[in-house]
């Protein structure tokens, strides 16, 4: 059961992500419920494993918004920092920001 | 006659005729009875009636008293002598009669009779007769003397008021000698005489004319009344209003100008009311007397006066106006290197290999500019208060913050010189009034300042405050400020708000004074009707009492809307076109901890700000030289507004009186002017007021947001759910497109003015937000080019909010949107 005790317990910003939500919680669960079950995740560690740098980027991009939006803060860090490395096409190893980001992804899933 | 105790009878009666022929004057006796017969007559009645003897009396007279008298006068004699007798206690009368002498002559007698009853004749009476012809003769040609005398001086007296009447007649015409005609009217019936009538000059009237005055005079308004001068005219003579005005008014006058063969002179008509309506019964004037004068000399040496008058005022209000831009210009010409001195040596300052000695020097140099500049500004004060323009505010303020502040000032200087310094406020008082608390804190510095000025170290100057009387809304405070300084002499006193006075000359450098501050305080108290009271003893001290009457706020709370500015939140663009001055504000700003960016130039400065803006991180606080080149203070400031609408304070520094484009700046939408160069101390204090006014200013202009339709182009749900739930929660209708494609088919398909705005999102398939925006805003609709378009954006560099503004973007929201954000760039950009 997601709530917001355990989503500050995992790191998340409560207050930030509440107040974008003017501060309706069920709304703002409802959210992050969404947030985690986003395919993206999923998607993104795939093409940027395939190499498909450009579709990384959409991907990032977009779960960079949602998790920021939603001040899911040790989630959005790293998908922040690969958004910017994918968006100038950097040749380097992802694997450790992708672990990072599925790693994290996988506590939130858990709190489910 | 013989008394009660005589008794006439046949044997008394020779003793009656013995006495009565020693008698000188005629005397005799006759019975009361209808025959009137004579008993006695003594030899004078026989000489009054001109008889020889007894007997001839008696043939003459028949012996009756009846006899005796002219038969004209019997009649009337009997009748008077029954009525003496019968209303006289003691029985006597006295009558005058003619009688008829023998030789025929008549003669006038007096009569004293005495009526007496007696046994032997009954009634009779006892007469004394004597001629009083030549008497009565003579006292008749008296009263006939008399009478002629009376009736003179009757004649006399009349002649006199005659005379009288005359005169005064005569002064009346001779004062009422400018009439040239007067009339004589009956506003009731409408008639008028005229008494006089000038020929040398026709109005008309001839005297005697008997006219009809309605006709008359509105013929001669027509005629001869000048046509701008005719109405009023017609008014004037107009029976209700002449009785109207008379009811109140001894005499009225209207004048105009006369035109007469092409010649114009200028006229006056008179009327007074014949009776006063006070003396009547009914207070109604009935009649009016009516005046024509020539005043044409009189108006036209009192236009011209008005004329030189006029021209003299203007000549006087050019010195003037020369006064104040002479006063104006001097103090830019000194400021404007003063600012420089001032500018260079705080840079120098804060330089930091300047040397400690030099720092010195430079400290030195600093403290006399500050002083030549205080000096500078206060002559312009003096000559902004002269020329009435400086105005008294009147808003609400917090009193205990207002006091504050003048503490802090005042205590850090006690502090400083080793004075101890106490404020008291004694009694009820309010947290909020309502006037200028500027002015009133510059009162209140000035004051204390002084008496820290002349107090030696180890003195105490005091502040106390009581509020001594409240009524109406109104309550007057009394500011108390004593000091145990040097104090002032007696002589001194008076002169004290005198400008550039000082008791002691000698003591101007030493004590550093402009000598304007005393006479600028007073005024400003009294301009905001407050009075100033001095008392002092000379090496005792001063005491100050200034007496305030604010009007009340009923606000309580003590939580200020300008409380929370704090110098770390704020962030400040400083354009000026000297770089000099750009570093002195950035130095000075830093040093209360203000973070600081400068522009050289207005165009630059508009850039800047436009950038901040598209990023909704506005500067909120502007500062603008206003003389520069290219583009100066108020244009910068006009176009700063238009980019930023009603956000940040702008404020315009300078160094120029800035009187004269006061309302020019307002309207451009600058919020206050501050004097050039910046001082650490009192930048807070100039900032908050700077923003109280934002604050005010902002509280209207404001689009209401419930029911306004938005277009939200994004294409990550999540996101987008928190938009559409942010957007309801203001009432704020709102459609999604998922992606700039159907953003723009939606805009399309929708009438003109359907959405109040759109909300885009820039990276998103299919059609990103700067095409989707480049495309609406191509569209040949009215709304095309008006909606206000927001872009939704987590890259905020500088070159993607320039390209979004080319697309036609009005600004540009950094991801994640915080809903206050988002609310104020609705309520700015929707009309």
């Amino acid at each position: 059961m997601l709530t917001i005790d355990s989503l500050r317990a995992w790191g998340a910003d409560i207050e930030t992500g509440l107040n974008r939500c003017i501060n309706n919680e069920a709304f703002y669960l409802r959210l992050v419920d969404k947030c985690i079950r986003d395919e993206a995740f999923v998607q993104l560690k795939a093409s940027v494993e395939a190499g498909d740098l450009a579709r990384g980027f959409e991907l990032a991009h977009a779960l960079k918004g949602s998790t920021s939006n939603l001040a899911l803060d040790p989630v959005s860090r790293p998908v922040t920092e690969i958004t910017e490395l994918l968006r100038s096409r950097t040749d380097t190893d992802y694997s450790v920001l992708l672990n990072q980001i599925m790693s994290e992804r996988d506590a939130l899933i858990n709190l489910l | 006659m013989f008394g009660k105790k005589f008794l006439l009878n046949e044997e008394t009666l020779p003793i009656v005729e013995q006495l009565g022929s020693q008698m000188p004057g005629g005397f005799f006796i006759y019975k009361a009875d209808d025959e009137e017969k004579l008993l006695y007559a003594n030899k004078a009645v026989i000489r009054i009636f001109g008889c020889d003897d007894l007997e001839d009396f008696k043939k003459l007279t028949g012996y009756t008293f009846r006899g005796m008298l002219h038969p004209e006068d019997y009649a009337l004699i009997s009748n008077s002598i029954n009525k003496q007798i019968d209303t006289n206690a003691d029985k006597i009368d006295y009558v005058e009669y003619r009688i008829i002498r023998k030789d025929g002559a008549v003669r006038w007698v007096d009569d004293y009779g005495h009526f007496t009853e007696t046994d032997a004749y009954g009634g009779v009476y006892y007469v004394f007769i004597s001629d009083i012809t030549e008497k009565k003769a003579e006292r008749e040609a008296l009263l006939r003397q008399q009478e002629l005398e009376e009736k003179l001086a009757l004649q006399e007296q009349l002649l006199h008021q005659q005379e009288q009447a005359s005169r005064m007649s005569q002064m009346i015409t001779a004062m009422a000698s400018d009439y040239r005609s007067i009339c004589y009217v009956v506003l009731d019936t409408d008639e008028g005489i005229c008494y006089r009538a000038d020929h040398t000059y026709t109005n008309t009237l001839t005297v005697d004319e008997h006219f009809v005055f309605s006709q008359k005079f509105t013929n001669y308004a027509n005629q001869y009344v000048a046509e701008p001068y005719r109405e009023g005219f017609l008014q004037f003579i107009n029976p209700d209003t002449i009785r109207e005005r008379l009811a109140t008014e001894l005499m009225i006058s209207y004048r105009y100008l006369r035109v007469h063969d092409g010649e114009e002179s200028y006229e006056m008509l008179r009327m007074a009311g014949v009776r006063r309506p006070e003396d009547r019964g009914d207070h109604i004037v009935h009649a009016v007397g009516i005046g024509f004068t020539d005043i044409d000399k009189e108006m036209r040496e009192t236009m011209a006066r008005n004329e030189a008058l006029r021209i003299a005022l203007n000549v006087a209000e050019e010195a003037n106006k020369a006064k104040t831009a002479f006063l104006s210009n001097m103090s830019h010409e000194i400021r404007t290197p003063m600012n420089a001195i001032i500018g260079l040596n705080s840079i120098a300052l804060n330089d930091p290999e300047t040397g400690k000695k030099t720092k010195e020097y430079l400290e030195k140099i600093g403290s006399s500019a500050q002083h030549l500049l205080s000096i500078i500004n206060d002559i312009l004060d003096m000559s902004r208060i002269e020329s009435g323009r400086m105005i008294i505010r009147h808003e609400e303020f917090s009193f205990s913050k207002a006091l504050a502040q003048v503490n802090t000032i005042i205590s850090g200087q006690c502090r400083d010189k080793g004075l101890e310094y106490t404020c008291h406020t004694a009694g009820k008082m309010n947290d909020y009034y309502i006037g200028d608390d500027m002015k009133l804190r510059e009162v209140l510095i000035n004051i204390l300042g002084n008496a820290v000025k002349f107090t030696p170290a180890g003195g105490k100057v005091s502040f106390d405050i009581r509020e001594t009387a409240r009524f109406d809304r109104k309550a007057t405070l009394r500011f108390t400020i004593s000091d145990t300084g040097i104090g002032m002499s007696k002589e001194y006193l008076p002169k004290l708000f005198d400008s550039f006075s000082q008791e002691d000359s000698s003591s101007t450098n030493r004590y550093g004074s402009t000598g304007l501050g005393m006479p600028i305080t007073k005024s400003i108290v009294e301009l905001m009707n407050g009075t100033i009271d001095v008392t002092s003893e000379k090496g005792r001290g001063t005491t100050f009492i200034v007496t305030i009457t604010l009007d009340v706020s009923d606000r309580l709370d003590a939580a200020s809307e300008d409380g929370d500015l704090q110098p770390h939140e704020m962030c400040v663009l400083a354009i000026d076109d000297d770089p000099i001055a750009c570093e002195h504000a950035r130095i000075i700003l830093e040093q209360v901890g203000i973070v600081c960016e400068t522009a050289t130039s207005g165009p630059e400065a508009l850039e800047m700000v436009k950038m901040r803006h598209a990023r909704r991180e506005d500067y909120n606080l502007i500062l603008v030289d206003w003389r520069m080149p290219e583009m100066d203070g108020i244009e910068t400031s006009r176009r700063i507004r238009e980019i930023i609408g009603s956000e940040a304070a702008i404020i315009i520094l300078t160094s120029y009186n800035w009187d004269e484009v006061a309302d020019e700046a307002m309207a451009a939408g600058v919020d206050t002017f501050v004097p050039k160069p910046l001082f650490a101390a009192n930048i807070m204090t100039e900032f908050r007021e700077a923003f109280r006014r934002r604050n005010k200013a902002l509280l209207s202009g404001k689009a209401d947001l419930a029911g306004r339709r938005v277009l939200l182009a994004e294409d990550i749900s999540v996101n987008a759910e928190i938009m559409l739930m942010i957007l309801s929660a203001r009432d704020i209708e709102a459609d999604l497109a998922e992606n700039g494609r159907i953003a723009v088919d939606l805009f399309a398909s929708h009438h003109e003015g359907y959405y109040d705005a759109v909300l885009m999102d820039m990276r998103m398939p299919e059609m990103d937000g700067l095409e989707a925006t480049r495309t609406i805003r191509g569209m040949d609709r009215s709304d095309a080019k008006a909606v206000p378009i927001i872009a939704l954006t987590a890259n905020a560099f500088d070159e993607d909010v320039q390209r979004s503004m080319q697309a036609g973007l009005n600004a540009h929201l950094s991801k994640p949107v915080e809903p206050e954000t988002l609310y104020k760039t609705l309520e700015d950009l929707i009309q």
